[in-house]
């Protein structure tokens, strides 16, 4: 509640003008059953013709202001609820951007966009209606209340118990069915994610024949939904008849207390008519007002939701660094993914220099691509310290192993809209990572997550989009696995011949990072090693080995 | 709106969701009662009215009461099952159409898979066919409700002063014309908004999935900014729509209350005159505005109808789409594994072929390297193979049985594949290991054991849940490499005769690699396989290297002899020396 009241604040104006044109429609439409008790018990009754054609008059002329009020209510509240959940939807992506790798790990993208789209959607319909009748309703039925009270006030407390009693079945019931509709949002959540997996591993699932499984478990998803459904809608549409049966049970009550009345003489018969009309505009009213309640509690589940993802309180980032001679300087620093002792990296030392170059080499799982995203900043360290010169940290280009490439012209994928990237760079940066012989023009159109190029060719295009701003370190972390040999080594013959960069080339290769000015060996997310090729050629037992066996394999 | 697509429509959604069908009949005949039943209750309350003389007979008055009273009850009761019916309608139909449109996927050609965004795909099932279940069938509900209204009350109002009756029916189809004419107007603003809608989602949904890359190239602010500029047109677009759309009930409501006016004007004229009693006219009062209730809502209902068939349209096109895949299990066959590709074409685009006129003879057992740069067409070979996609002519045979004779999940069934691209299910590691295996009694012992000979278990170990860990393919904790080897325990796993690795090894190190080499070699045993690889160590043992290039066999022979040749092979050869 207090979430969209907070993105409410910025609309105050057009939030209260809405809701208060709102209740001046109201205020003519009450007016009509009085208007027509006085054709009833004036105009026919003394048969003055002239008194009840002013009064249609007045009616006609009551509806032409009451829709005037709407017109600029519905435009305020249209006008409030879109621009609220847009600010929202702003907010909430402006908090995604801030996550770390680690927070949408633990969140997960399905939910991220879920939230994003469909969750403040329901926000909108829910604030739009709300803005509209929420108000209204209210007013309508206190109206009512009050206007029966003028008439009588006897038989006005009959109205007073009406409301009363409803109003305590929607409280309850909207306690009830607004945790009932988290769980659909959630499980939700769930098909999403099989949709997902669905789609995107058709060749693994075809692959291994597990599409009837696949569609078995999609199932159990939708049941279980469908099952979440039906309770939800259990609490709510008990609603509408129940309303229903109460006020026209009073309603009963009314006509006969009525009827007795007039047979006394204390009540006339347009006040009859009245005091009916106004319970009927009640009833009307309240079923608006259930249907409403039914929308509300969505919007305010789904709006749990979302403030719970701009609520998320993202890891700590660390902006203030040490300074140190060298251009980047690690001392210390270990790296835990979850937070406890299972550390992927430990104790890691070392500094690297201008136009240095380190190679990274290690196991499978010995933490060299973890490395790589701590000097990049993806991640922080959970222990030690990271310096860099003079505290600033240096511009990196970071070719990561596994990327995604943006939907739109190869010149966009490289240059990604950074206002440092000159149309000169990205011309340098396809030519240097060997992408001139599938980009023909930067204008090639390139398919969400680049869908038409080929692994080796994404490689390539993600190395270019890395060197592309000319970075002060440049780290390649396993950027030529997919290519073959050939062009393999036209790339490294290229990336080392761009001078003053200093560069971090992660791999599992001897030959990638032999040339290096210092390798550093890791196993178990320790350094075993470090220094030139030839030096842990004689002091180092893994690189002894792993040179052992990529010599024979070459000399076999 | 075509009133043929509607009522198609309709019935191929009736018929996907079974049972939905006599419980959308029993609704309507439902709505028919409860309408009727609630509009005969003003008319007994203008019978009491006209008893509210100086001399109230109660007696009379009680007796009209319990009529109300029982219609009451009865309406309550029967609204209330409607109700139960037309969300179980509304969820059933939605369950029917999300299952429909999942196992849609799988018998959908590959291609239109990687064609297709997976957003796109994904808001169809997700949203579409809500729209549809919520919005077609609810809105049909209230659209006979309506009519039935609005036909009852014309007869009682004809019952009660049949002159005031026509006057109203005849200012009714100006209303519907005023409302049609409006609708048409905004129909314009309605598709600008949902089509801007579209385009915002289809934006997130990319961005969502790119944040590591957003964040790595500190590109925030300038996608945020594409946000804005997205969110900017969005806003203006959607303030229209949603004004617009909810201008409908207010300018009919102004109608409605010039007519409220003028049955008041004649009908009190009329009761002076003698022509109907003050009862009558308090229940024409109140049938004139429930006459026009409905008006209004079939107007809302037509905007919203035309919503929702737009959306069928589009679940039933995709519903449509030519399928390849058939779900059949096929007879089961034993396999040798002897492949051979026979004037192999095949071309993505039609234009250009990927591969051209491929000749090639894998004899049962043995091991099949393929190099070439990048791009040559290896991954496609595979492609074809395991039947992902078909060849423009020739064939491929295996056992001297072309493949197209098989059906696909038997032929599938004997293949163990290790994709370039490491995909694994949101579920559990033992469930991914366990992806292929069709017999039950795998223990973990089973698991285990081939996970310690992979390199897999030593990782796997050391994570907080172990075997049970869910992993997702965006997990950041678990690496490249560790995933190639829980890809390659999965194939493994699924003991196939013919195996093929398409850079299975690309992310693991050598030292790794050596050790599950054996591993690998162990399980190429007896079984035909097919490597695709950059590595000379996992290709100079292979019984044939083919060397491919622009889709053609260029050189083939063992490692020797081609290095002997002095062609591609002994090029690429050199360049692992350096």
């Amino acid at each position: 509640m207090r979430f969209i009241f907070e993105y409410i604040k910025k609309y105050k104006i057009q939030c209260l003008i809405g809701p208060l044109f709102k209740v001046f429609e109201v205020v003519f439409e009450l007016l009509v059953p009085l208007i027509i008790k006085n054709i009833i018990d004036k105009g026919i009754e003394n048969n003055d013709t002239s008194y009840i054609r002013n009064s249609v008059l007045l009616l006609i002329a009551f509806s032409i202001i009451g829709f005037s009020c709407t017109l600029l209510a519905q435009y305020m509240s249209a006008y409030s609820a879109v621009n609220i959940c847009s600010d929202m939807r702003e907010d909430a992506f402006s908090k995604v951007l801030s996550f770390r790798n680690r927070d949408i790990d633990k969140i997960g993208t399905s939910r991220i966009l879920t939230t994003l789209t469909s969750d403040i959607n329901q926000i909108q319909v829910g604030i739009n209606l709300a803005l509209r009748l929420l108000l209204r309703s209210p007013f309508v039925v206190l109206g009512a209340v009050i206007m029966a009270l003028l008439i009588d006030v006897k038989i006005s407390i009959l109205y007073v118990l009406v409301v009363l009693i409803l109003a305590v079945i929607i409280v309850l019931n909207f306690r009830r069915s607004v945790p009932k509709y988290r769980a659909v949002r959630t499980e939700l959540d769930n098909v999403v994610t099989e949709t997902d997996d669905g789609l995107n591993g058709v060749r693994v699932i075809r692959g291994f024949t597990q599409t009837e499984n696949e569609t078995k478990n999609f199932k159990i998803h939708t049941e279980e939904l469908n099952n979440l459904q039906k309770a939800s809608a259990r609490i709510t549409t008990i609603l509408n008849p129940l309303t229903f049966l109460i006020v026209n049970l009073f309603l009963c009550i009314l006509i006969y207390s009525g009827a007795f009345e007039v047979s006394l003489g204390s009540l006339t018969r347009g006040e009859v008519v009245a005091l009916y009309n106004y319970m009927g505009q009640i009833l009307v009213e309240l079923i608006k007002l259930t249907n409403l309640i039914i929308q509300i509690s969505r919007a305010l589940a789904c709006s749990n939701r979302v403030s719970t993802l701009i609520g998320t309180k993202e890891s700590p980032v660390i902006t203030e660094y040490g300074s140190c001679e060298e251009l980047l300087n690690f001392s210390d620093v270990s790296f835990s993914y979850n937070d406890d002792e299972s550390y992927a990296l430990k104790d890691i030392s070392f500094s690297l220099r201008k136009g240095e170059s380190i190679g990274i080499i290690g196991k499978t799982g010995s933490g060299k691509s973890t490395l790589g995203s701590l000097i990049a900043r993806s991640y922080m360290p959970t222990g030690g310290e990271i310096r860099y010169k003079d505290g600033i940290p240096p511009k990196i280009g970071y070719a990561m192993q596994k990327t995604r490439l943006f939907s739109g012209t190869a010149s966009y994928n490289i240059g990604l809209g950074r206002e440092d990237v000159t149309s000169e760079d990205i011309d340098n940066a396809i030519n240097t990572a060997c992408c001139d012989d599938f980009i023909k023009s930067v204008d090639m159109e390139i398919k969400e997550s680049g869908k038409n190029l080929s692994g080796g060719q994404r490689q390539r295009l993600n190395i270019a989009r890395a060197i592309s701003s000319r970075p002060e370190i440049l780290i390649l972390d396993d950027s030529s696995a997919s290519l073959d040999a050939i062009t393999e080594n036209k790339l490294i013959d290229k990336i080392n011949s761009i001078s003053g960069m200093s560069k971090i080339i992660i791999s599992q290769k001897i030959k990638s990072v032999k040339n290096c000015d210092k390798i550093i060996v890791l196993d178990e997310g320790n350094i075993v090693s470090s220094g030139d090729h030839e030096a842990l050629l004689k002091d180092c037992s893994i690189y002894k080995e792993m040179y052992a066996l990529q010599t024979k394999e070459a000399s076999l | 709106m075509r009133k043929k697509g509607l009522i198609k429509t309709l019935i191929r959604l009736l018929k996907m969701s079974k049972g939905s069908g006599p419980k959308l009949v029993f609704s309507i005949i439902l709505a028919a009662i409860t309408s009727v039943l609630t509009l005969l209750i003003p008319y007994f309350f203008g019978k009491i009215v006209d008893l509210l003389t100086d001399d109230v007979d109660m007696g009379e008055v009680l007796t009209y009461l319990l009529f109300i009273l029982s219609f009451i009850v009865i309406t309550s009761v029967l609204t209330y099952v409607m109700n139960t019916l037309n969300y179980m309608i509304s969820y059933d139909t939605v369950k029917r159409l999300r299952d429909s449109a999942y196992e849609k996927i799988n018998r959908l050609p590959v291609s239109y898979i990687e064609k297709t965004s997976v957003g796109s795909v994904e808001s169809l099932i997700i949203n579409d066919c809500e729209t549809v279940s919520d919005g077609l069938l609810v809105s049909l509900n209230q659209f006979f409700t309506g009519l039935i209204t609005i036909i009852v009350v014309f007869v009682i109002m004809f019952v009660i002063n049949w002159r005031l009756a026509l006057l109203i029916a005849l200012i009714t189809p100006v209303t519907l014309l005023i409302t049609a004419v409006f609708i048409r107007s905004i129909n314009d603003h309605l598709k600008a908004h949902s089509s801007a809608k579209g385009k915002q989602t289809g934006f997130l949904n990319e961005m969502i999935n790119n944040l590591r890359e957003i964040r790595t190239f500190g590109i925030e602010k300038s996608i945020k900014d594409k946000l804005t500029d997205i969110d900017n047109d969005y806003r203006k677009i959607a303030v229209k729509a949603t004004f617009l759309s909810s201008l409908v009930n207010p300018s009919t409501r102004l109608f409605n209350g010039t007519i409220y006016a003028l049955v008041a004007l004649l009908g009190a004229l009329s009761v002076i005159s003698g022509g109907m009693t003050v009862g009558a006219l308090s229940s024409l009062l109140a049938y004139a505005t429930t006459y026009m209730k409905p008006i209004n809502e079939i107007s809302g209902v037509f905007s919203e109808l035309s919503d929702s068939l737009a959306c069928a349209a589009r679940i039933f096109e995709y519903l449509d789409e030519e399928e390849t895949e058939r779900l059949d299990k096929g007879t089961i066959v034993t396999f040798d594994g002897d492949i051979e590709l026979r004037d192999l074409v095949f071309s993505y685009d039609g234009t250009r072929n990927v591969i051209d006129k491929m000749n090639l003879k894998i004899p049962s057992g043995t091991k099949v390297a393929i190099v070439g740069p990048t791009g040559c067409g290896k991954t496609t070979l595979i492609n074809l193979l395991m039947r992902f996609y078909e060849p423009v002519s020739g064939e491929i045979l295996i056992d001297g049985r072309p493949i197209n004779d098989l059906s696909k999940n038997v032929l599938r069934s004997h293949v163990g594949m290790v994709p370039q691209d490491t995909w694994f299910k949101t579920a559990t590691i033992r469930r991914n290991i366990l992806y292929g295996v069709h017999r039950k009694e795998t223990t973990d012992e089973d698991i285990i054991k081939t996970s310690k000979i992979l390199g897999v278990h030593s990782f796997v170990r050391n994570l907080p849940r172990k075997y049970d860990e869910i992993i997702t393919s965006k997990r950041e904790d678990i690496s490249d490499g560790q995933r190639q080897l829980l890809s390659i325990d999965r194939a493994f796993m699924s003991d196939p005769e013919i195996l093929i690795l398409d850079e299975a090894t690309s992310s693991v190190d050598a030292i790794t690699e050596n050790k599950i080499t054996s591993a690998v070699r162990m399980l190429c045993k007896g079984r035909t396989s097919v490597i695709i690889a950059h590595r000379l160590s996992t290709i100079i043992d292979a019984d044939m290297i083919v060397v491919m290039d622009k889709g053609r066999i260029i050189e083939s022979g063992d490692h020797e002899t081609l290095v002997k040749q002095g062609g591609y092979y002994s090029k690429l050869y050199d360049s692992f020396m350096q």
